[in-house]
């Protein structure tokens, strides 16, 4: 079912563009075109986030931390393995994909946690990068609760991301 | 984190410091390149349903529940919300965030306290109401998936709930006294 969804939602848009009198195709490549210079400006950042995440693997301090966690998150449901991707989520996209390459190569993607995995990425959203920006651009000082209650639906969402995976 | 971490590393196991950081290095680049091709290829159906207009449809239809969720705000900065939800909900990021900062300067008022508008626009952001998760499907893919989109309604349900519970929420914590 799910594997339809995207072929027939391109095949729908492509379809749309048609009616409407659009030029796909020049459309998906001027589209295409920024990918290279978005990366670029991707890559220091994301080769940056590479090396810490390697460095606090390797240095043992994420496993003493995830460690620490493993009955909290046995207790709500969440596979511990997927500790560091939610505890990092939250502040970085970049890392968390490092991550999430990393779950896909050691645990399988089509696993348990490989599942999880994609779906906590999928679903949620670095809260504090999207609120610094969010707020920077106005007068505003204090965020008030914006945090915590954006905090709560993270943790929200992980568990039920992994509910959700015990029946795909 | 990074500094506690080389420590760490220092006193346990000096000499794998730079084998390390090099193999790190070596594989963000690899991991950089796989991200060329997914970007591109959904960068490019991306555009094509930017041309066709149709975030504008879909701001269209939640124009609606904008009004009712964020009160009454201006129709510049209610059609910027929209614009905003409308290409998080196709998965145009990149799109989305000028809406959104336009909306958020749209709702200031000059006030140091961040208004309940602000508030839910800020967490309807943060729990990522993506209807489609691109780049993770791209990634399963590339991984060798066999169903790379069995993920698709897993990450629908645990997108949508969380947004629903963060609106929820902030309406129940800062009722409507704060319009803005």
């Amino acid at each position: 079912m799910a594997d339809l969804f995207i072929p027939i939602l391109i095949a729908f848009v492509m379809l749309f563009a048609l009616i409407k009198g659009v030029d796909a195709y020049t459309a998906f490549v001027n589209g295409a075109k920024g990918a290279l210079p978005l990366m670029a400006s991707l890559m220091p950042f994301i080769i940056a986030m590479f090396v810490a995440v390697e460095l606090f693997r390797n240095s043992g301090l994420s496993g003493y931390l995830c460690n620490f966690l493993a009955p909290v998150f046995r207790f709500v449901g969440i596979p511990p393995e997927i500790c560091e991707l939610t505890l990092i989520r939250p502040f970085s996209s970049n890392a968390a994909y490092v991550l999430l390459r990393d779950i896909f190569a050691r645990y399988g993607v089509d696993s348990y946690i490989g599942k999880c995995a994609s779906v906590i990425m999928g679903s949620s959203d670095t809260i504090f990068y999207v609120s610094s920006i969010y707020f920077a651009s106005t007068h505003v000082k204090k965020t008030l609760l914006t945090i915590p209650i954006a905090l709560l639906c993270n943790v929200a969402c992980t568990i039920i991301a992994c509910f959700c995976c015990r029946f795909i | 984190m990074l500094i506690s971490s080389l420590v760490m590393m220092a006193i346990f196991s000096p000499g794998s410091v730079v084998g390390t950081m090099m193999e790190a290095g070596k594989m963000g680049v690899t991991m950089c390149i796989e991200f060329i091709g997914i970007y591109a290829v959904w960068m490019g159906v991306m555009q094509v349903m930017d041309d066709c207009k149709l975030s504008h449809k879909l701001s269209k239809i939640l124009s609606r529940p904008v009004q009712y969720i964020f009160g009454k705000t201006d129709a510049e900065t209610e059609k910027n919300i929209c614009l905003n939800i409308a290409s998080n909900i196709i998965g145009i990021g990149s799109a989305a965030t000028p809406y959104g900062i336009k909306a958020m300067q749209g709702l200031d008022k000059g006030d140091k306290r961040a208004t309940r508008a602000m508030i839910m626009l800020v967490v309807i952001n943060s729990t990522g109401i993506q209807l489609l998760p691109t780049t993770v499907i791209g990634m399963r893919a590339m991984a060798g998936s066999a169903s790379p989109s069995c993920v698709l309604w897993p990450t629908i349900v645990s997108t949508f709930i969380p947004t629903i519970l963060g609106v929820l929420l902030v309406s129940a914590i800062y009722r409507r006294r704060s319009n803005g």
